[in-house]
């Protein structure tokens, strides 16, 4: 068969048509978002979860969040949260690592002493798109701070306030077992919250990572 | 001869097609912005240390007037006007990719000058230096502590307080846990080195994405 000219044509239409799907991924980089993108999220606070929230998460062992650690394991090993899980800042980009971070069946909260590694750390997720990352907000500072060794509010102070301090001297309780206010009835109850304290959260993580029927 | 009149549409044809796939990829969604660098080349960065000077190292740059340095105060003109550094510029931070802020941005880097960048405190500094550094401004540091630990240091005249970074450790939970127990006045419980026990693995999740369903 002779080779026409409208062989010619047609292949170098599809030649041409080839060489342009060749150029479009290149272009899109489709997973990332735009750097205006990523400076706007830094206006909104959404992704802060207060102190108080994150007390609540864990005394009420909130099976839709995963407390995340990213300081260095001497660091974890020394203090944390109940229940949190250790990934050092360092590690963030391994393979292992990611895996985890990009199962968004669960809310994923950050921290570390102030917000500031935790939210280093939260940038780069959030450049990859991933939605379901949060960051404590003040990270264990605050939380000594709040929920550890919370201010007393004065006598005019206003109701939000008491009951801020009631609920914060109940996760004080919970989370040291201590009650520096309380009398000997509550003393008792201090012992008792000490040993049903020390079960683990462990449990919930297996679960939401394992398939299923 | 017949033959060429039918293929002078088709030519045509093709020539438009092939204009209309070279104008759809030259225009498209060419953004603005890009990041220079990938997410781990940002990640090494960050861990690097020398992302950040102390209130006092930046007064005595901004007091002396160093050159090769220049002040960007993230908060806004309400603030801004209030007091900040000497010699800061004001670009709040949702403004730094607006057309006008941006071009500032990039001729005092092509001068080759180093951006201070500040906010209240000295987590509000973090995120607009982490934008910067990965649209490839190297010369960009973070003032530690914000304008608010940079105006405490002009108020202490006496240099008495000393300025703790935001990522130390204030306190330690076994000081925390001896104070509030002498405060209850109770005895110290035998099982309190209990509570900081933690052996939670991360190892698990890795498996899950080759495990299947039934």
């Amino acid at each position: 068969m002779k080779i026409t000219k409208r062989h010619i044509v047609l292949a170098g239409l599809l030649f041409i048509a080839g060489f342009g799907l060749l150029l479009l991924p290149m272009q899109e980089n489709s997973k990332e978002i735009s750097p205006e993108e990523l400076l706007a999220e830094l206006n909104d606070d959404t992704r802060f979860y207060t102190t108080d929230q994150v007390a609540r998460m864990i005394i009420d062992k909130d099976p839709s969040f995963l407390l995340i650690d990213v300081r260095s394991p001497e660091a974890f090993g020394s203090f944390s949260l109940e229940g949190a899980i250790n990934l050092p800042f360092a590690d963030l980009m391994s393979p292992d690592a990611l895996d985890l971070l990009s199962d968004d069946t669960r809310s994923l909260v950050l921290y570390s002493n102030d917000h500031v590694l935790a939210e280093q750390a939260w940038m780069l997720l959030r450049r990859m798109n991933l939605t379901h990352i949060h960051i404590m907000e003040g990270g264990l500072n605050r939380w000594m701070e709040t929920i550890l060794m919370p201010t007393a509010p004065g006598p005019a102070e206003s109701a939000e306030a008491h009951a801020l301090y009631s609920e914060r001297s109940g996760a004080r309780l919970y989370f040291t077992g201590i009650n520096p206010a309380g009398d000997a009835g509550t003393a008792q109850a201090t012992t008792q919250t000490q040993q049903e304290k020390v079960v683990p959260v462990k449990k919930a993580r297996q679960s939401a990572v394992e398939g299923g029927c | 001869m017949e033959q060429k009149t039918t293929l002078s549409p088709l030519i045509y044809m093709a020539f438009a097609m092939a204009l209309i796939i070279l104008i759809g990829i030259v225009t498209l969604r060419k953004p603005e912005y890009t990041f220079a660098i990938s997410t781990s080349e940002t990640h090494a960065l960050v861990m690097e240390d020398q992302n950040s000077l102390s209130p006092a190292e930046s007064r005595a740059i901004a007091e002396a007037r160093t050159g090769g340095f220049r002040f960007i105060d993230l908060r806004n003109a309400y603030d801004f006007h209030q007091g900040t550094v000497a010699g800061a510029l004001n670009l709040p931070t949702h403004s730094l990719l607006l057309p006008k802020a941006f071009d500032q941005l990039r001729s005092m880097d092509e001068e080759g000058a180093t951006l201070v960048l500040f906010g209240h405190g000295g987590a509000a500094a973090n995120g607009p230096w982490m934008v910067l550094r990965q649209l490839g401004f190297a010369r960009v540091k973070v003032l530690e502590g914000g304008y608010s630990a940079y105006q405490a240091m002009l108020k202490d005249s006496g240099g008495t307080q000393e300025f703790v970074p935001e990522e130390m450790a204030r306190y330690s939970y076994q000081d925390v846990v001896d104070s509030l127990i002498s405060a209850a006045g109770q005895a110290v419980p035998a099982d309190r080195e209990k509570v900081p026990e933690k052996v939670v693995p991360v190892k698990k999740a890795r498996s899950s994405a080759v495990e299947g369903g039934c």
